[in-house]
């Protein structure tokens, strides 16, 4: 993948992470999924976001990612219009500034530990770039070790980790690189109890570390004190939830 | 890394990681593809070493038949011949101005499976091979007497002959005749050397020696021989009466013609006379339609398991769902999901005809004993050719066309599905 250019020079801005305005999108004409008047998320800034399923909550993360492009208003992510770039454009963009974590099976079975952590390093030049002068295995090592897993278990295929090392994988490949902006996409609902709330925690450190703003969404409103600050979809979205 | 490059890395370790399936979806091409190498590369050898069998000869004259069926059993010992010449004929059309060398091949008797062949001294200064190479001994010399026998390479190494071994004949063809013709036995005077052709699996005899065996066995009232043999057994003459064939070499080609039609004009017998090149044109008319057939079978075949092809990249596609949105997250757009599909087809594609290729190049140099002693021709080990070229690119470039189907889909999935993984 070839570097966007604008997105090489630019500084850790103050341009909000994210910044929605009069945003309305469909997936069949008349028929909104998603309209939202009004809502940011500021650099650097860990939200918690409530979204129940069929809240429009994969529609609004298909929209901050650039898969999707809103039938009018605006997305803003880092001060960049989403819906002014086309396709391509929108694809490098995500590969430069944005790290994802779902739900689950976020890794590629076919790639090595080390391989999944450092993929974004091969979309993108700039994250290989800040993933250090050791170059991104070794920094997927010590992100490994910062979020609690032994950098042995590189050895392993991934297939045959637990859920949570899974998650923490995951966790290491949104990080690496450092992207201004990370976006968690129910990342906890495999996990136990016990263990979310120290996945949130470790994720939440990290992502401080690298100055990453965090949206995190999720149903378990009980990790919300964790965050910045929380919000709900279903109030966000004027749209409303379906029944 | 340029998005080619990387959806080439990916497609390659995809492609290990689902190594059973790729296998089998693999073997199936593997076979179909040396299939078709294989149809083609033995067609092509088959040819070659036919063509290769007898050269310089300008006319071959043998009884009254159709031109492919002389040709077989005179000159490859295929089949039977259907009649003879009289010795009479043979003389006078040898010594005719025109013709420059002669050598009369007489056959009908056999040496444990190998063909016993009548004929004299012209047959070893003018029997040319391979474009232009003459015969060799490797080890004895040629007649001396009537008693001795010159083996092709292929009856000595198989029967453990020396020079000096004595040998019994046996009436008609094939392993276990039942009249042997034991009073008189043969001696090996001279071996051959290998010459790829069915005179490595043949006992050359003299035309008197075949007489003389023959007279023998009539005293003995063993068995009966075709009845236009039957006088000359009594006599047991030194100049046969009747010869099965003979090969005839001009001094001019441009005689040729002329001869041709005299001969097969002839009064007293009828004979035909065929130049051999034209009736290896006839013969190679004759089996093209079944050429062509196993060709466009094999065709058919690789078709097939390109299909198996499709099935296993089809029936993939939605389990492989949650990988698309994987790498669409990590920054992939729809062209590289797209990519990294046809690339997965053409590395299974390219591979599996790859070897192909190697399986049949390879099987042919080890089962090249096997078939020269079965069928009599000989397997050039030859590297692979334009042909093999041409099937691997073509299946590869077959596969990438078919992938273009999970491609396209994969590129819609990951288009609707953009981030969500859907189970």
């Amino acid at each position: 993948m070839t570097q966007q250019g604008t997105g090489a020079v630019e500084q850790p801005s103050h341009n909000p992470a994210v910044e929605l305005e009069n945003l309305s999108f469909s997936y069949r004409p008349n028929e909104p999924v998603l309209a939202i008047q009004q809502w940011q998320v500021a650099a650097g800034e860990t939200v918690f976001l409530k979204g129940p399923s069929g809240s429009g909550k994969s529609t609004l993360l298909g929209l901050i990612g650039g898969i999707l492009a809103p039938d009018s208003g605006h997305v803003r992510v880092l001060g960049q219009e989403l819906g002014a770039m086309g396709r391509g454009a929108r694809d490098r963009f995500r590969a430069q500034h944005l790290g994802f974590i779902f739900q689950m099976f976020n890794l590629l079975p076919y790639l090595s530990l080390l391989e999944n952590i450092t993929l974004p390093c091969r979309f993108s030049k700039l994250r290989a770039g800040r993933a250090g002068d050791q170059g991104p295995e070794a920094r997927a090592l010590t992100l490994l070790k910062q979020l609690g897993l032994d950098p042995a278990i590189a050895a392993r295929p991934v297939t045959e980790l637990s859920v949570g090392q899974q998650q923490r994988v995951a966790a290491a490949r949104a990080l690496i690189g450092e992207p201004e902006l990370l976006v968690a996409d129910e990342p906890t609902s495999a996990l136990d109890a016990d263990s979310r709330t120290q996945f949130v925690e470790l994720l939440l450190a990290q992502s401080k570390a690298a100055g990453s703003a965090v949206l995190f969404v999720s149903h378990d409103a009980s990790l919300a004190p964790l965050f910045d600050r929380s919000a709900t979809l279903t109030e966000l979205n004027t749209v409303g939830a379906p029944s | 890394m340029s998005a080619p490059g990387l959806a080439a890395a990916l497609a390659l370790k995809s492609l290990g990681n689902r190594r059973g399936t790729a296998l089998l979806t693999l073997l199936s091409i593997t076979i179909s593809v040396a299939l078709l190498i294989g149809v083609n590369q033995v067609r092509r050898e088959a040819r070659s070493s036919f063509t290769n069998t007898l050269s310089g000869a300008d006319l071959i004259v043998g009884a009254r038949s159709g031109s492919i069926n002389l040709l077989l059993y005179s000159i490859f010992r295929i089949g039977n011949p259907t009649g003879a010449v009289s010795w009479d004929s043979y003389q006078k059309i040898s010594s005719r101005s025109d013709v420059a060398w002669t050598f009369p091949i007489s056959l009908g008797d056999s040496h444990r499976g190998y063909r016993v062949l009548g004929t004299d001294e012209n047959y070893f200064t003018f029997y040319r091979y391979g474009g232009g190479r003459g015969l060799e001994l490797a080890d004895g010399a040629l007649f001396a007497d009537d008693g001795d026998a010159v083996i092709g390479a292929e009856v000595a190494a198989k029967l453990g002959y020396e020079v000096g071994t004595p040998i019994v004949v046996s009436h008609g063809i094939g392993a276990g005749s039942f009249a042997e013709h034991d009073d008189n036995p043969f001696r090996v005077a001279g071996i051959l050397e290998r010459t790829g052709t069915p005179v490595d699996q043949t006992v050359h005899v003299t035309l008197a020696g075949i007489e003389i065996m023959h007279g023998a066995d009539v005293a003995d009232a063993d068995h009966e021989h075709d009845d236009e043999g039957g006088e000359g057994h009594a006599e047991a003459t030194i100049e046969p009466e009747i010869i099965t064939a003979f090969v005839v070499g001009m001094k001019s080609r441009a005689a040729l013609f002329g001869l041709q039609r005299i001969i097969n004009d002839y009064r007293r017998e009828p004979l035909s006379a065929i130049i051999p090149g034209v009736a290896l044109t006839e013969l190679w008319g004759l089996v093209s339609t079944a050429e062509t057939a196993l060709l466009v079978v094999s065709g058919f075949v690789v078709v097939a398991g390109l299909l198996g092809l499709l099935t296993t990249l089809l029936t993939s596609m939605n389990e492989r769902r949650r990988e698309m949105a994987v790498l669409r997250s990590v920054g992939a757009g729809p062209g590289m999901i797209f990519a990294l599909l046809i690339c997965e087809a053409a590395f299974l594609a390219l591979l599996a005809a790859l070897a192909g290729v190697a399986l049949v190049h390879l099987g042919l140099l080890l089962s090249r004993e096997v078939v020269l002693e079965t069928f009599g021709i000989a397997l050039s080990p030859g590297l692979p050719g334009m042909f093999d070229l041409l099937v691997v690119s073509g299946v590869t470039l077959a596969a990438m066309l078919i992938a273009l189907v999970p491609a396209w889909r994969g590129y819609r999935n990951s288009l609707a599905d953009g981030l969500t993984v859907r189970i």
